[in-house]
C-alpha cells in the first residue's frame, strides 16, 4: 500500500467531514445565545416626546434610538444601541454583550469605551478597530452601522 | 557451534548453566497494517485540523481589516502545530510503528517532515502580527509589544517560538554538521519545552477553540495522549527494562584494529524479545558518559545471561568504550530496528556488510531459518578489519550458504561484481549494513540489478 496517497486521501476526507459537520445545523458555540440570522432585531424606538415612529423626518428635533442586531463574532455576541438627534449621534451604548469566556469579556470592556469615544468623535461607524479587540470592534461597528441604517442616518 | 559462543572465558556462571540454558525470546513480527491505520488516522486528523480553521471563520471576519491574514495566520498555526505533533509521534518509539518502519525509517520521515511545521509556524507568527497590526492600524513592530504584553499566554508562546526557531536553525544540515552529535541532540530536546510553552495560547486564543468546549477537549486529549506515548515509550519503558535487566559490563574484548566487543551480563534476558539485526541505545553509567546514549547493534543474539555489542572505535565515545571497567552499569533503550528476518519477502537472501556493518549481519544470520541459502558478502579494507569473520563463516556453513570476503582498498572492489558473486540476486532479499556511503552505493547497485525496493533492507552505521 502506497502510504503517501493514503495520507492525502484521508486528509481530504477529514477536511470534508469537518466542513460537512459544521454546515449541518449545529448548536451555537454560545449555548442559548442569539445568533445574527435568527434573532429579529427589536424595532427602533423613540425616546423623545413623539409617538413611536421609525422615521427621522417626522420630528427633526427628537431623540431617536435604535438597537442594532446582535452581531456574533469569534468570542461572543454584541449588540449596540445608538441614540441620534437629527443626523447627530448623541450616544452609543451596548444593549447586550455575551462572551465565551472571561478574558473576552475583559477585552470587550476595555475596548467598548474606546470605541464609544471614537464613534462620537467621528460621528460615524467608520472608525478603526481597537488593537487586540479586533473581532469585538468589528462586531460592535457592524451592529452600530445597522442601527444607524435603521434610523436612516448615514 | 562451539566457536559461536561469545561468553567470557573465565565465567563460573557459564559453566554452571551450560546444561540447560535459557533461550532468548525472538522479536515480535511487525504488523504493517498498524502503520497504514496510523497514517489514515493522522491524515484524517490533519484534514480535521484544517477544517476547524476554515469553519471558525465567517465572511464578515474575512473581510474585516486584516481578516484574510488573520485567517491564514490561524490556519497555518494550527496546521503547523498539528504537524509538530506528528513529528513528536514519529520519534516516540511506539513499538508497533517502530517494528515496521525501523528507527532509521522513522527518523527519515521525522527529518523530511521537519521543514513543514517550522515554516508554517513562522508564517503563523508573521501573518498574525501583520493582521493584528492592520486591524489596529498600528505598526507591526509596535504590535508585537501589544500582542506579547496584553494577550494571555502569548508571552510563553513567544518564548516557545524563539526556542523552536533556534532549534530549527542548528538543525539545518550545514550547521548541524559542525556541532557534536550529542550536543545537538540534547539541545534539540528543547523542542518539547517549546511545544509545551505554546500549548496554552492555542486553546485560549484560537478561533477554533474559544467558545468550543468540544474542540478544546479533543485538542487537549490529543496532546495529552501524545505526551503519554512519549513518556511511556521514550522514558518509561527504557527505565523499566534497564532496571529489570540490570546490565553490566563483564568483559571488553579486542576484535581487530579499533574494534572492541563489550560483553554484558544481565538478569532475565530470556524475557527480552530481540530479533537478530536489531540495536539498542546504550548508556554506560560512568562519569562523562552517562548522559549520552549511542546506538550499537547486538553482534549476536542474546545468550542469557549475556549480550554482546561490537563497536568500531571512531569518535570519542566509541574509543572510551575500550576503557570500560567490568562491573560498569548499563542502561538500555530498545531493541529498535526493522533490519530483521521479519522484513524478508522472498525465500533466499543476500547479506552485504561493509566494515563494522558486519555486526548486524552476524546477529541476523542467527535468525535466518534453513532454506534461506544465505550469500554473505563482507567488505573490508584489510584482512585485519574483517572482524567476526570466523563466526560468520561458521554460521554460513551451518546454513549451507556461501561467504565472500572482499578485501582491499575501496577502489579495488567493484560493486558490479555483485552480479557475478550472486547471479540470482534479483530473486533474493538483500540486506545491506555499513556506512552511509556504502549503503547508498550498494542499494543503487542492487536496484540496478533488478532487486525491487521492498526486498532491499538496510541499516546505516553513523561513524
Amino acid at each position: 500500500m502506497k502510504r503517501g496517497p493514503v495520507a492525502l486521501a484521508s486528509t481530504a476526507a477529514g477536511l470534508v467531514a469537518v466542513i460537512a459537520l459544521h454546515s449541518s445545523p449545529s448548536p451555537s458555540p454560545l449555548a442559548g445565545g442569539p445568533t445574527t440570522t435568527t434573532s429579529s432585531p427589536p424595532p427602533p424606538s423613540s425616546t423623545g416626546s413623539s409617538p413611536a415612529t421609525t422615521t427621522t423626518t417626522a420630528l427633526p428635533g427628537a431623540l431617536l434610538s435604535a438597537v442594532g442586531p446582535s452581531e456574533q463574532y469569534g468570542y461572543g455576541v454584541i449588540s449596540v444601541k445608538v441614540t441620534v438627534k437629527g443626523h447627530r449621534i448623541m450616544d452609543v451604548t451596548v444593549a447586550s454583550l455575551q462572551t465565551a469566556e472571561s478574558y473576552s469579556q475583559q477585552l470587550a470592556q476595555q475596548a467598548i469605551p474606546m470605541l464609544q469615544s471614537e464613534v462620537l468623535a467621528a460621528q460615524s461607524a467608520h472608525v478603526s478597530a481597537i488593537s487586540g479587540a479586533t473581532y469585538t470592534s468589528e462586531a460592535y461597528l457592524y451592529s452600530l452601522q445597522s442601527a444607524l441604517d435603521r434610523l436612516h442616518v448615514s | 557451534m562451539a566457536s559461536l559462543t561469545f561468553e567470557p572465558v573465565q565465567s563460573g556462571r557459564q559453566v554452571a548453566s551450560r546444561r540447560r540454558r535459557p533461550v532468548s525470546r525472538p522479536g515480535p513480527a511487525p504488523r504493517p497494517w498498524a502503520v497504514d491505520v496510523a497514517v489514515i488516522i493522522l491524515g484524517l486528523g490533519l484534514g480535521a485540523t484544517l477544517g476547524l480553521s476554515v469553519t471558525a471563520e465567517s465572511w464578515a471576519q474575512l473581510h474585516a481589516a486584516g481578516g484574510l491574514a488573520m485567517f491564514l495566520g490561524s490556519a497555518t498555526g494550527l496546521a503547523g502545530t498539528y504537524l509538530a505533533l506528528v513529528m513528536v509521534l514519529l520519534v516516540s518509539r511506539v513499538p508497533v510503528v517502530e517494528h515496521v518502519l525501523g528507527q532509521d525509517g522513522l527518523l527519515r520521515w521525522h527529518r523530511r517532515l521537519a521543514p513543514w511545521p517550522i515554516s508554517l509556524i513562522v508564517a503563523h507568527v508573521v501573518l498574525l502580527t501583520l493582521a493584528y497590526a492592520e486591524a489596529a492600524r498600528q505598526g507591526a513592530w509596535h504590535e508585537i509589544g501589544t500582542l506579547v504584553r496584553s494577550f494571555p499566554d502569548v508571552l510563553e508562546a513567544t518564548i516557545g517560538f524563539a526556542l523552536m526557531v533556534s532549534v530549527a536553525i542548528v538543525s539545518v544540515r550545514s550547521i548541524r554538521r559542525r556541532i557534536r552529535r550529542e550536543r545537538w541532540w540534547a539541545f534539540h530536546l528543547l523542542m518539547y519545552l517549546a511545544l509545551a510553552l505554546s500549548f496554552a495560547h492555542v486553546i485560549v486564543l484560537g478561533p477554533s477553540f474559544v467558545g468550543h468546549p468540544l474542540t478544546r477537549l479533543v485538542w487537549g486529549l490529543l496532546w495529552l495522549s501524545t505526551a503519554g506515548l512519549v513518556v511511556t515509550y521514550r522514558f518509561g519503558l527504557p527505565i523499566v527494562r534497564s532496571v529489570r535487566h540490570r546490565l553490566e559490563v563483564v568483559e571488553v574484548r579486542q576484535e581487530g584494529p579499533g574494534v572492541v566487543s563489550v560483553i554484558c551480563a544481565g538478569r532475565r534476558l530470556e524475557r527480552l524479545a530481540v530479533s537478530g539485526g536489531q540495536f539498542f541505545e546504550w548508556r554506560f553509567l560512568v562519569p562523562g558518559m552517562w548522559w549520552q546514549a549511542h546506538p550499537f547493534s547486538l553482534s549476536a543474539r542474546p545468550s542469557p545471561p549475556y549480550l554482546r555489542l561490537t563497536v568500531k572505535g571512531l569518535g570519542d565515545f566509541s574509543a572510551a568504550l575500550a576503557r570500560l571497567q567490568p562491573g560498569t552499569r548499563i542502561a538500555i533503550e530498545g531493541p529498535y530496528g526493522a533490519f530483521t528476518t521479519h522484513a524478508r519477502r522472498r525465500q533466499k537472501v543476500a547479506l552485504i556488510a561493509g566494515g563494522i556493518g558486519v555486526t548486524a549481519v552476524r546477529a541476523l544470520l542467527e535468525d535466518l531459518p534453513r532454506g534461506t541459502d544465505p550469500v554473505v558478502i563482507l567488505r573490508a579494507s584489510s584482512a585485519d578489519d574483517l572482524v567476526l569473520a570466523s563466526e560468520i563463516a561458521e554460521l554460513v556453513r551451518h546454513r549451507k550458504g556461501r561467504l565472500h570476503e572482499l578485501v582491499g582498498p575501496r577502489s579495488l572492489v567493484r560493486f558490479d561484481q555483485l552480479n557475478d558473486l550472486v547471479p540470482d540476486i534479483r530473486h533474493r532479499d538483500v540486506y545491506v549494513a555499513g556506512s552511509e556511503e556504502f549503503v547508498r552505493r550498494i542499494v543503487a547497485t542492487v536496484s540496478h540489478l533488478g532487486v525491487p525496493k521492498e526486498a532491499i533492507h538496510h541499516e546505516v552505521y553513523a561513524l
